[in-house]
């Protein structure tokens, strides 16, 4: 340990979350041990299930439950045991399929599944039970769109899933249960149940920094901003994780050794969310699923984007700032962010710099990021008066996919003519990217089908993308082209069908 | 009265013996609790004292020789605690699968493992084994291996195709077609080459010379992994002198022989426990390696060894679903009817035995379609690719999906109804099929048809074909599948205790269909008992299990139905009987209801069962199981000398009638909405209809009909094995790759329906339906496409938006016409 780790007056080195009603407090915990290995090798605690150990199933699904940045409202969020470092835990309560039945009886969420006969042979039912759980505690009454989104993340091979819909809808017959734990759906008010629990975190929460060392690695889960941003200037070759949707198959794909993990959740200056002079104002470690409503609200025709994103369970974990950071080609939020303008704010020890996303990338997985920096936070700019955006996410699957191709379009017209136009494409290069030629040709253009033809022309020449397992260079080339001229056309008088129409 | 004379009467059915209390209604599987709250055992969850954890290396090769192995570092590691190699196991001729091997025919193929006190020692361990292969000729394409030049994917040969099912004498053989026979082939010839496997019926050229309309067709359909959610986990540990086995299979009894053989020792000193199976879908209906190596390890070391699977290890040996290249001629006449139909098919079987899902592919389409004439062709050859196996409705599915869009081309160009069509060529009860054109027991497709239409509106939905809104056209499509569904010849179980409670000893699989209690159903109907009083036992071998068939193929419904109605019927007459003898009169004299036996003159006559179970100890012989009947399998006799004294045993072999195959049916009508600028499509809406017989367990058959439907849509336009032709490795091996369907893929509701009209040869009328509720999906899927643009049909699955956006925009497809992989 430096001298500088112990700045830092206090650090706790054991870390203690809430299972069953019970404090659980562990010492050496090995930070790249994960909750779902703790769970089935350690606990013995068997009912949560592996399917495949990279976030894709469902079969791990866990609720975990924190306090929101106020601290004051509860989170109750499903997401994925099987990549989530168990230090990760520290400060919340962790709900299992185990946790739910009391005395016996069945829980409502249980209760519909059988009666539904929504299990066939049981390995997903654990994950689904979860899901619902979760919907069932935060929603008190939710549409169809909701309980779709709520499921989806978890694989069934066996029921065709209808009745396990059935069941999100039966599970609320039970009049007896308390249902939505955050006081009445939706609502302001703090409700009984989301009390208690709020005086039951509190009363394991110290305010003072993780620090735990075990199996000859360390796991830093700082609090203050400047103390993180200390840390990762001290150890330029830590591992940052944010939600470890990537960061975790590292360990259980590629069996990588992390020996130093510093931690963005605990971190209130990174977990924050606002809008602030003309941007909405993301910090690095906000979940996409509390990023989701304020982008949202601001742009609504990125929804489908959103919704479309991953899984509930991946989102509820994994933040905007490591889609971002870990630079993928492929990843989803890029494209619209650029064509958005969006800015990074990179922070290394006291110092602070601002870096356009369009600047971000440098080539295949490297980026703009020095040694010791981070991302602080990702500014968005509010939406301008009259401009028109929108991003598709062309996949096999509807969810759980990564892009062929991911369009994104801004478009700002003048008297008819393009005053302004974003053009931004990820899968179609080795990294997420401008189409400048495209941009080029439309600008000061009337909008209309001609120019629209030319620009199309001139995305030819600004990408020559590969062939790989998810399509043709041939077939890429064709629909970035397409999706284009989708824009064109919904932007235009005429009105044309989404290519997938969410709310079904 | 003998048990032929009762069967006699249960087929005619005599007045007051109506089959309906539990025939047709739900229930609650006792065993579901478990499952929600997390108590359900699978194999992976069962710990025990001095459990220690094994890890396989596998090949990083498709085809190699293990030079030499280096383990010192490995072995010398804390917490490591035994090796199990290829010498320790016994050697597999090939090309059947081997336990561990020194010679990896595929990537993933297991060459020793490692165990240790906890799984990741044993994971980073397997870091430490210095091995060196030498590489060997390695082919993942069937057709570059059936040509002359192409690498054979054994040392042995290149093809393997044995006399019959279940043939242990034959091996790898070299069988190669000449250069131009291939070349004309892959240009899209009709295939000239001799083929090894071959039958006929009829006078096929004279079929081809009276059609009026001849389509000819190449055709490609992918291989896939079944992608259990389970990867499949076995535990074992010996305890004086007896194997004790955890894992996951679909089936239990029929496990027996297959798994003591495999270890090398009697059945009697196998304890095999399999409460859960995460899955099977084919993939674990018989013995496998992967299961007993456990076994072998823990005789090596003395100590319980447990083995799990990573996604990617279910992945390599989890088995897959074959692809075939295939070509199909067919002879239509005026009205549609097929008079002539040739088809060829190279089926990808991969490294090891494979199944003979060709085999089974024509046989479906002699009675699906039932041509006046037919020749069927085949190739089985060998790949170094992961080993195939039976997957839902092997070969029956490809080739519905494979040839229901072509009846739609014959309808279009012969101007007649896409149903009409259907309904012209679909067998009835007087229907026959296969090479020796055997009888069927039922066939109600076209009431299924009928059904659907009705249900789905075609007449009106058809109107919207090909309707444009946007860049979005609508196509409608129907589909039709079929699969066996029924076997005879196996035992059934049932004891009543004197405390009266009906013990339904069931020694099928438990793999989520709930059969191993629904087939008890119809006893307990017959036995006139309250099931909230029926004890069902399964899971077990130490639960005193009968000979079970396999739970494959469709048939556990109709199959274990029939074996536990005899023994009910054993059970029945032997109750009259025990009446007789203690008060008196004739066994004929006596009726059964609400659990005892009276006479039918004087009822006050009367023994409640635990006063039958009673007397039948005291009886003794064959009343409580001391004498046995000498037809019933070894198992079940053995399952027998553990009850006999216990009570009432009713056990019979199922000898009833049966006149030929069982015919699992089924339909899918969907309609659909193709995006022209992507290439992706919406599944709008879905109906599955199913000739399964009677309905015995409606929400288990909503449940298959819906599941089915979502493995079908994969196989219409997601799933694929796709293999890198220079180094023999798989490119999607997780789930994200290998892209089963998504809950958010799916129509708003999947309806279902079933034509519930009962089989001739079932007690209950039920027939099996698991596997072609997938076929039909798939395939009425493929032939919307096609409808949607405007009859254009890809002869391939899947169908992805790379194709279809090639084809809309006229230019040529991205991989050639016979290419396994695709975009
Ligand atoms: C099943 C599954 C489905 C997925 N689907 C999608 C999808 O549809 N679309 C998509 O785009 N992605 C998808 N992903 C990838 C992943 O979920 C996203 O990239 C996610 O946004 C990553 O965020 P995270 O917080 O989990 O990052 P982490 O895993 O915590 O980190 C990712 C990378 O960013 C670095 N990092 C994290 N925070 C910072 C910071 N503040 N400053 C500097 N570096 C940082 C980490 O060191 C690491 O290199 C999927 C992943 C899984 C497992
Ligand atoms: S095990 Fe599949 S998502 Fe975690
Ligand atoms: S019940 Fe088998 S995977 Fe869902």
């Amino acid at each position: 340990m430096s001298a500088r780790d112990l700045d830092v007056p206090v650090q706790r080195r054991s870390m203690r979350f809430i299972l069953d009603g019970e404090v659980v407090e562990i010492e050496n915990v090995d930070p790249n041990r994960t909750v779902l290995q703790y769970l089935r090798e350690d606990l013995r605690r068997c009912g949560t299930k592996e399917g495949c150990a990279e976030g894709d199933c469902g079969a791990c699904t866990v609720v975990v439950v924190d306090r929101d940045v106020s601290g004051k409202r509860l989170r109750v969020r499903a997401v994925n045991s099987c990549i989530q470092f168990l230090p990760t835990l520290d400060g919340k309560e962790l709900l299992t399929v185990e946790s739910l039945s009391t005395d016996g009886e069945l829980h409502p969420t249980q209760k519909a599944l059988v009666d539904c006969h929504g299990s066939q042979c049981g390995f997903c039912t654990p994950g689904f039970v979860m899901s619902l759980f979760a919907l069932h505690k935060n929603n008190a009454d939710p549409t169809r769109r909701e309980i779709d989104e709520a499921l989806a993340g978890n694989l069934c091979r066996c029921t065709g899933y209808s009745p396990i819909v059935e069941a999100a809808r039966v599970m609320y017959a039970d009049e007896l249960q308390s249902k939505c734990w955050l006081g009445q759906s939706r609502s302001s008010t703090v409700g009984a149940d989301e009390q208690s629990r709020i005086v039951a975190l509190n009363s394991i929460d110290t305010d003072v920094p993780l620090c735990i060392e075990g199996h000859g690695r360390k796991f830093f889960a700082p609090r203050e901003l400047d103390h993180f941003a200390d840390l990762v200037a001290l150890h330029p070759d830590a591992t940052i994780l944010s939600g470890g949707t990537d960061v975790g198959l590292w360990v259980t794909k590629q069996q990588r050794d992390l020996p130093i993990i510093i931690y963005t959740g605990n971190v209130a200056g990174l977990n924050e969310c606002l809008v602030d002079d003309g941007y909405l104002d993301i910090g690095a470690a906000v979940s996409l699923t509390d990023a989701m409503p304020l982008i949202i609200e601001n742009y609504p025709t990125l929804e489908e984007l959103f919704v479309r994103f991953a899984s509930p369970p991946i989102r509820n974990a994994g933040t905007l700032g490591g889609n971002i950071a870990n630079g993928s080609p492929i990843g989803d939020s890029m494209p619209a962010l650029i064509v958005l303008e969006t800015e990074v704010v990179l922070r290394t020890g006291g110092s602070t710099r601002s870096v356009a996303l369009n600047d971000f990338y440098l080539a295949y997985q490297r980026t703009a990021l020095r040694p010791g920096e981070f991302i602080e936070r990702i500014r968005i700019p509010l939406p301008v008066e009259g401009e028109q955006v929108q991003s598709y996410k062309i996949s096999k699957r509807f969810d759980q996919d990564i892009s062929a191709v991911c369009g994104a379009y801004r478009l700002q017209l003048a008297d008819g003519k393009v005053e302004k136009i974003g053009v931004a494409y990820g899968g179609m290069a080795a990294i997420p990217s401008r189409a400048s030629l495209c941009e080029q040709s439309l600008m000061g253009q009337e909008w209309s089908e001609a120019s629209v033809s030319r620009a199309m022309q001139a995305l030819d020449k600004d990408f020559s993308p590969i062939s790989d397992m998810r399509s043709s260079s041939q077939y890429r080339r064709n629909v970035c082209r397409n999706l284009l001229r989708r824009f064109y056309l919904e932007t235009s008088a005429s009105v044309i069908e989404r290519v997938y129409s969410i709310g079904r | 009265m003998a048990l032929d004379d009762l069967a006699e009467q249960l087929f005619v059915r005599p007045k007051g013996f109506a089959l309906a209390n539990y025939i047709g209604s739900d229930f609650t599987p006792p065993d579901v609790r478990g499952k929600v709250t997390g108590a359900a055992k699978f194999a992976e969850d069962i710990r025990v004292d001095g459990l220690v954890y094994a890890r396989m290396l596998t090949s990083p090769m498709p085809h190699a020789r293990v030079r030499s192995i280096d383990l010192t570092e490995a072995l010398a590691m804390e917490g490591v605690v035994g090796v199990l190699t290829a010498e320790d196991v016994p050697a597999a001729a090939p090309p059947r699968a081997a336990i561990l091997t020194n010679e990896p025919v595929f990537v993933g193929d297991p060459i020793l493992a490692i165990a240790a006190i906890d799984d990741t020692i044993a994971t980073n361990a397997l870091q430490k084994i210095k091995i060196d292969f030498e590489p060997l000729p390695f082919c993942v394409d069937p057709l570059e291996a059936l040509g002359k030049e192409g690498a054979a994917a054994r040392t042995e040969g290149n093809i393997y195709a044995p006399a019959g099912f279940g043939d242990d004498s034959s091996g790898p053989e070299e069988f190669r077609w000449t250069k131009d026979q291939l070349d004309g082939f892959l240009g899209g010839e009709p295939p000239e080459g001799d083929t090894p496997v071959q039958w006929s019926f009829g006078d096929i050229d004279e079929g081809f010379r009276q059609a009026s309309f001849v389509l000819e067709q190449n055709f490609v359909t992918a291989g896939y992994a079944h992608h259990s959610m389970e990867p499949r986990s076995s535990m074992a540990y010996w305890q004086n002198g007896r194997c004790y086995l955890h894992g996951p299979s679909q089936s239990q009894s029929a496990m027996l022989p297959g798994l003591a053989g495999m270890i090398g020792i009697p059945v009697a000193d196998l304890v095999y426990i399999n409460e859960n199976c995460g899955g099977g879908f084919g993939s674990r209906s018989t013995p496998y390696p992967m299961l007993v190596l456990p076994a072998f390890f823990s005789r090596k070391i003395n100590r319980p060894v447990a083995l799990h699977l990573s996604r990617a290890e279910e992945f390599y040996l989890g088995k897959a679903r074959s692809g075939f290249q295939g070509h199909v001629k067919m002879g239509f006449r005026d009205n549609g009817r097929i008079c002539a139909m040739d088809l060829f098919l190279v089926q990808d079987i991969g490294c090891q035995t494979g199944f003979p899902s060709a085999a089974s592919a024509a046989e479906a389409t002699s009675l699906v379609y039932q041509p006046e004439t037919m020749r069927f062709r085949a190739i089985p050859v060998m790949t170094n690719t992961t080993p195939k196996g039976a997957q839902r409705g092997p070969g029956q599915n490809q080739i519905a999906a494979a040839i229901e869009p072509l009846l739609d081309q014959a309808a279009i160009n012969l101007e007649l109804d896409r149903l009409q069509i259907r309904k012209t060529n679909a067998p009835d009860n007087d229907s026959f099929h296969g090479p020796s054109q055997q009888p069927i027991t039922s066939a109600y497709i076209k009431e299924a048809l009928d059904k659907g239409a009705a249900r789905f509106n075609w007449a009106e939905k058809v109107q919207r074909s090909r309707q444009r809104r946007g860049s979005k056209v609508t196509g409608i499509g129907v589909g039709q599948a079929y699969h066996s569904a029924g076997r005879r010849g196996y035992d059934g179980l049932i004891r009543i205790a004197p405390d009266g409670k009906i013990h339904l000893h069931s020694g099928v699989g438990n793999l989520g269909t709930y059969s191993y209690a629904s087939t008890t159903r119809p006893a307990a109907d017959l036995l006139r008992c309250d099931w909230e009083n029926c004890v069902v036992h399964y899971g077990k071998s130490t639960e005193n299990l009968p000979w079970s068939s396999a739970q494959n193929g469709s048939n556990t419904s109709f199959t274990h139905s029939r074996a536990n109605y005899v023994a009910a019927l054993d059970v029945v007459e032997k109750i009259k009987s025990i009446a007789a003898e203690k008060l008196g009169g004739s066994a004929d004299d006596y009726g059964i209801a609400d659990e005892r036996v009276f006479s039918k003159r004087q009822s006050a006559k009367s023994l409640s069962y635990a006063e039958v179970a009673q007397a039948a100890i005291e009886l003794g012989g064959r009343f409580d199981g001391s004498v046995v009947p000498d037809e019933i399998h070894d198992v079940t006799k053995l399952a027998v000398a553990n009850l006999r004294g216990t009570g009432l045993i009713g056990v019979a072999k199922d000898t009833l009638a049966m006149r030929g195959a069982v015919p699992a049916l089924a339909v899918g009508f969907v309609e659909i909405e193709l995006d022209l600028e992507t290439g992706k499509y919406d599944i709008i809406e879905y109906l599955g209809v199913a000739d399964c017989g009677t309905v015995v367990h409606p929400k288990g058959l909503a449940a298959q009909v819906r599941g089915g439907a979502v493995w079908g849509f994969g196989m219409a336009g997601l799933e694929r094995h796709v293999y890198d032709r220079q180094t023999g490795i798989p490119a999607n091996v997780g789930f994200y790759q290998c892209k089963p369907a998504t809950y958010m893929d799916l129509p708003d509701t999947i309806g279902w329906d079933a034509v519930d009209l009962p089989d001739r040869d079932n007690p209950v009328g039920v027939k099996g339906i698991g596997e072609p509720v997938m076929g039909c999906a798939a395939s009425a899927v493929l032939c919307a496409i096609s409808d949607a643009l405007g009859g254009h049909v890809f002869n391939r699955t899947p169908v992805t938006p790379d194709m279809i956006i090639n084809h809309v925009a006229g230019r040529p497809q991205s991989t050639d016409a016979m290419s396994t992989n695709t975009f």
